[in-house]
């Protein structure tokens, strides 16, 4: 966690960009390199082996004015459907898993924990010890 | 606060601080109200709810079955607040259950239960309001889909009255089911836009200034009213009222710091959003905040259940008499962290006492670990190898032990003067031995902002702001020191339904 945030707090000095969500907000950065540059993919699943870039999630016509969190259609059409991420998950158990669990079924927003600039959540952990069933979400 | 995302959390303020600098923000940071007359409103509806959960989903209901084109807006990614979370039992006289079991009650009754526990802290009117309305409010439920499980008894209720859904995520999932198919076109239910601050109006409140596309920031939600910086600002307009259930604050250190410096320590298990921006920004308008000072505070296992165990202080030292009510209990052990560095005590049984669990359901939840954060029990064969699990001393656990056992045997707690006799047998001698860790949650606030039995804020004249309702755990004052188990759903329920009906009659405005 310490690396991440260092990394992203250098970035934000850097460039600053406005962005939301999954990054600190900042003023808005001149191009999309320099966006990029402020605003690596931490997951090498999306930065390498997809090679996404900032278009893949973002669709604003100028992503440097800001964007939007991203929507669970945008994730899910890669990830096929929130049953398909649940089926990947359902090992965890019943009740327990966060992709249909017993308090949210399936009503949650995949950023609420998954973040794509910076540190993921789990927000199972902030009432329960949920370290005791899951791993840290990628 | 985990240290690490603290230290996170005051690093990149630092940093978009410093990124910020003269950049402006469109929404109003001093929201003085004083832009009254330029309006400019990019939405008008007839009601605004903030917040969506039990009170804030029956109010939305309730004014849009009135007719009144409703808004509800939800600072959080989803709607439920800590009422989905939450077990949501909830006290009604004269339900069905009731009668199938052939039980006596009466809403006096449950007001006197009420105000028993209340110390005279609080507005005995609006505990009476909750107390006969409940019964309403069980109608309300149950005609719009919602069922109940199970009716049982709870502790300060002078009659089995406590109706469970088997969840608050039940109540909240039938009655957004019904207004999805009943309500589509006069109430909807917005995510991720966070109300910032109120526009008046010759004294009105006419309207709120917004964020959507707000991004909570789950990673911090202690600073998230102060940093967060996402969404963009809009100006919605009410033509009849805005209703705040927005919760509690529980999640605000803060705030709980400068009420009562010991309430700082106690863990939550609220939604993340469990914040005081809401309360400060009506503060700031003239509403008045009550009770503030008051808490109540819970455990993962059941109070009833801390008895039959031993507990011990980092030291390794017993430091109360385990057989303690919810409050006094827990600010012994929050007394005993301070001191402690935040280090909690630790609570051992042997197997008989666990035998005597009186709320199994909660004891299996703790073993699987899946009960509350820090919930989690261990078990083991001997007192060393769970002295060796929580990191104490195996000598001075076992001395602890023993010295507890000699005085269970003779019959007098000569350290804290605990009814040995009360205990059915179990002392720490019957292996195997079962430790956790006990910190007291701070799970309610019963403080906020002052109403009156019309779910009208109230300035500190005991005026009415025009405009301005309030219901469920926003409000203070309708508890007093204590609140009985269960009695949260109904106040929430009650006066959601009052809030809701009293803004849908209310005269509209233009905004």
């Amino acid at each position: 966690m310490r690396r991440a945030a260092t990394a992203l707090a250098a970035a934000a000095l850097v460039a600053g960009a406005a962005c939301l969500g999954c990054a600190p907000h900042g003023a808005a950065v001149s191009d999309e390199d320099a966006l990029r540059a402020a605003y690596p993919l931490n997951n090498p699943m999306h930065s390498e082996n997809a090679a996404m870039t900032c278009a893949s999630c973002h669709d604003e016509e100028d992503p440097t004015q800001g964007v939007q969190a991203v929507s669970n259609d945008k994730c899910l059409s890669c990830h096929e459907s929130y049953d398909k991420v649940a089926e990947r998950t359902a090992g965890i158990g019943e009740d327990l898993n966060p992709h249909n669990s017993f308090h949210y079924d399936q009503q949650l927003d995949c950023t609420t924990c998954h973040k794509a600039h910076s540190e993921s959540v789990n927000l199972c952990m902030s009432c329960h010890d949920a370290d005791q069933w899951m791993n840290d979400a990628p | 606060m985990d240290r690490k995302q603290f230290l996170k959390a005051g690093l990149l303020a630092t940093v978009t601080a410093a990124a910020m600098a003269g950049t402006g923000r469109a929404f109003a940071e001093d929201g003085s109200g004083k832009e009254s007359g330029n309006e400019g409103f990019d939405e008008i509806a007839d009601v605004i709810v903030v917040g969506s959960g039990l009170a804030a989903t029956v109010a939305a209901v309730t004014a849009a079955e009135a007719g009144a084109k409703t808004l509800v807006l939800e600072k959080m990614d989803q709607l439920g607040g800590t009422s989905r979370v939450s077990g949501l039992n909830c006290a009604v006289v004269g339900s069905d259950e009731q009668a199938a079991e052939g039980i006596l009650d009466d809403p006096e009754w449950m007001y006197e239960d009420m105000r028993k526990v209340a110390e005279d802290y609080g507005n005995p009117d609006l505990a009476r309001v909750v107390a006969e309305g409940s019964h309403d409010l069980y109608r309300f439920l149950t005609e719009r889909g919602a069922t109940f499980k199970q009716l049982k008894s709870g502790g300060g209720h002078s009659a089995k009255r406590l109706l469970w859904a088997g969840g608050g995520r039940y109540l909240l999932d039938a009655l957004v089911s019904h207004a999805q198919s009943t309500l589509a076109d006069t109430l909807e239910m917005r995510t991720r836009c966070k109300v910032d601050d109120l526009v008046f109006r010759d004294g009105r409140a006419i309207g709120v200034i917004a964020r959507e596309n707000y991004s909570f920031d789950y990673g911090a939600p202690e600073t998230d009213d102060l940093e967060n910086q996402t969404g963009s600002a809009k100006r919605i307009g009410a033509r009849r009222g805005i209703v705040f259930a927005t919760g509690g604050y529980a999640r605000d250190k803060e705030l709980l710091r400068s009420e009562s410096a010991v309430l700082a320590q106690a863990d939550t298990m609220t939604n993340p959003g469990a914040t005081s921006g809401v309360l400060r920004m009506l503060a700031k308008h003239g509403a008045q905040t009550v009770n503030l000072s008051l808490f109540r505070l819970s455990y993962p296992i059941p109070t009833e259940d801390v008895c039959w165990g031993m507990l011990v202080n980092p030291d390794g030292k017993r430091f109360v008499n385990e057989l303690g009510s919810r409050n006094d209990l827990g600010i012994i052990i929050l007394r005993q962290m301070r001191d402690f560095d935040g280090k909690p005590p630790l609570l051992v049984y042997d197997s008989k006492g666990i035998e005597l669990f009186h709320d199994k359901q909660r004891l299996e939840m703790s073993l699987s670990g899946r009960n509350f954060k820090n919930g989690t029990m261990y078990r083991f064969d001997t007192v060393e190898e769970l002295a060796d699990h929580f990191g104490y001393d195996r000598q001075t656990l076992v001395d602890a032990v023993s010295r507890y056992n000699e005085m269970f045997d003779n019959g007098v707690d000569e350290d804290f003067g605990k009814d040995m006799s009360a205990l059915q047998g179990a002392a720490i001698k019957q292996p195997p031995f079962y430790g956790m860790n006990l910190i007291p949650n701070n799970n309610y606030t019963p403080g906020g902002v002052r109403i009156d039995t019309s779910a009208r804020i109230l300035d500190s004249n005991g005026s009415p702001i025009e405009g301005l309702y309030a219901a469920g755990e926003v409000t203070g004052g309708v508890h007093g020191a204590q609140r009985l188990t269960g009695c949260s759903a109904p106040d929430c329920g009650v006066f959601g339904m009052v809030a809701g009906s009293t803004v849908a009659g209310a005269t509209p405005v233009e905004p």
